[in-house]
C-alpha cells in the first residue's frame, strides 16, 4: 500500500511558488538545449563544408552505412520520444504504474539503439573505418577517411547523449517507484522529457544526411 | 502559496494527439526513406531537408511542448535559431565562393591520405 502513496513536493526556499520553481528549472534546461543546439550546428556545418568539396566522396561513403539499421534505430527513437512524453502524462494525471511502465519502455528503446549501434560500430571496425590516421580501408577516393572521420564524431557524441539519458532514466525510474512524482510534481520528468526530445532531434537531421546521400 | 499559478505550466496534452504525432513522425521517416530510392540529384538533399523540419517541428512544437509553452523559453529557442541560420548562411555562401580549398593545404604540411586507393570497379558494397 505505501508504494502508491504519493510523497509531498517541498518548493525549495529561495522559490516563490511551485510553479515559478518549474519555469524556472524549464528555462534553464531551455538554455542548456539551445547550447546544445548551437555546438551540434557547428558539426553540422563541419559536415556541409565536407560534403561541398568532396560530393562524390559522400556518394562512395553512405555505401558503407545501412541505412536499414539507421531507418531501424530512427523508428526506435521516434518511439522512445513517445513512451518519454506518455510517461510524462502519466505522473500528471496520477497514473503511478503506467509512469513506471512508459520509463522502463523508454529506457529499452535506448539500449535498443545503443544496441544497433554497437552493431554498426563494429562492422566500420572491423572493415578499418575509423577516422583519422586509425583508418585502414581501401576506397575510391583519397578523401574517405573525411567522412569516417565526421560519422564518427557525429554518432559518437549523440551516442554518448543517449547513454547519459539512460542514466537520467534510471534515475528517474527510482523516483516515481517511491512515488515522487504525481500531478503535483513531475519537474524531472519533463527536464529530462525535453533533453531527450533533443537527443531524438538531432537524429532527425543525422539519418538522412548520413545514410540517406543520393 | 501553493498552486498559486497552477494552470500556467500544467497542460496535459490528449494522448491522440500524442498518438496523432508518433503516427505523423513514423510516416514522414517512410516518407524520407521511401524519396531516397529515387535520384533527383541535389533535389533529393532539399526534400531529406525539409522532411526532417517538418518532422523537427513537431517533436518541438508537441513532444517538448513549445506549442503551449508561451515563457521566455520560447525566445530563447527561436533566437537560438536565427543565429544558427546567420552561422549556416555565412559558411555556406563562402565556401562555394572560394577558389581556394583546404586540399592545397595540406600539401604544404605534407598531410598523406590513409586511404588504400582502389579503381571504382573494385569498390566493397555493403548496402
Amino acid at each position: 500500500m505505501s508504494m502508491l502513496v504519493n510523497k509531498p513536493h517541498h518548493v525549495a526556499h529561495h522559490f516563490a511558488s511551485e510553479a515559478q520553481e518549474f519555469e524556472s528549472a524549464r528555462l534553464g534546461m531551455w538554455v542548456f538545449l539551445v547550447q546544445e543546439l548551437l555546438f551540434f550546428g557547428a558539426l553540422f556545418v563541419a559536415y556541409g563544408i565536407f560534403r561541398w568539396w568532396h560530393p562524390q566522396m559522400f556518394i562512395e561513403a553512405h555505401h558503407y552505412l545501412s541505412w536499414k539499421m539507421g531507418a531501424f534505430n530512427t523508428v526506435v527513437l521516434i518511439a522512445s520520444s513517445f513512451t518519454m512524453v506518455m510517461a510524462i502524462r502519466s505522473a500528471q494525471v496520477n497514473e503511478r504504474k503506467p509512469l513506471i511502465s512508459y520509463l522502463l519502455l523508454t529506457l529499452l528503446f535506448a539500449g535498443v539503439f545503443l544496441g544497433v549501434k554497437y552493431i554498426e560500430y563494429m562492422e566500420k571496425i572491423h572493415h578499418g573505418l575509423l577516422p583519422g590516421h586509425f583508418f585502414s580501408a581501401q576506397g575510391v577516393s583519397e578523401y574517405l577517411h573525411l567522412f569516417f572521420g565526421i560519422y564518427f564524431t557525429m554518432t559518437g557524441l549523440h551516442g554518448l547523449h543517449i547513454l547519459v539519458g539512460m542514466g537520467l532514466l534510471v534515475w528517474l525510474l527510482v523516483r516515481a517507484i517511491r512515488g515522487e512524482f504525481h500531478s503535483e510534481f513531475y519537474t524531472p520528468l519533463e527536464m529530462v522529457g525535453l533533453y531527450w526530445h533533443f537527443v531524438d532531434l538531432v537524429w532527425i537531421f543525422l539519418f538522412p544526411l548520413l545514410y540517406l546521400i543520393g | 502559496m501553493k498552486n498559486d499559478n497552477h494552470a500556467s505550466h500544467h497542460v496535459i496534452v490528449p494522448v491522440k494527439t500524442y498518438v496523432a504525432v508518433f503516427v505523423a513522425l513514423l510516416i514522414l521517416t517512410f516518407l524520407t526513406v521511401f524519396v531516397a530510392q529515387f535520384d533527383f540529384g541535389s533535389f533529393n538533399l532539399l526534400v531529406a531537408l525539409i522532411v526532417a523540419m517538418v518532422k523537427a517541428s513537431l517533436v518541438v512544437m508537441i513532444f517538448m511542448g513549445l506549442k503551449w509553452n508561451k515563457s521566455f523559453d520560447r525566445f530563447a529557442f527561436f533566437a537560438c535559431l536565427i543565429f544558427l541560420f546567420i552561422f549556416f548562411l555565412l559558411v555556406f555562401v563562402d565556401i562555394p565562393l572560394r577558389s581556394y580549398r583546404g586540399v592545397e593545404e595540406s600539401q604544404h604540411i605534407n598531410l598523406k591520405s590513409p586511404v588504400k586507393l582502389i579503381a571504382p570497379g573494385e569498390a566493397p558494397v555493403h548496402h
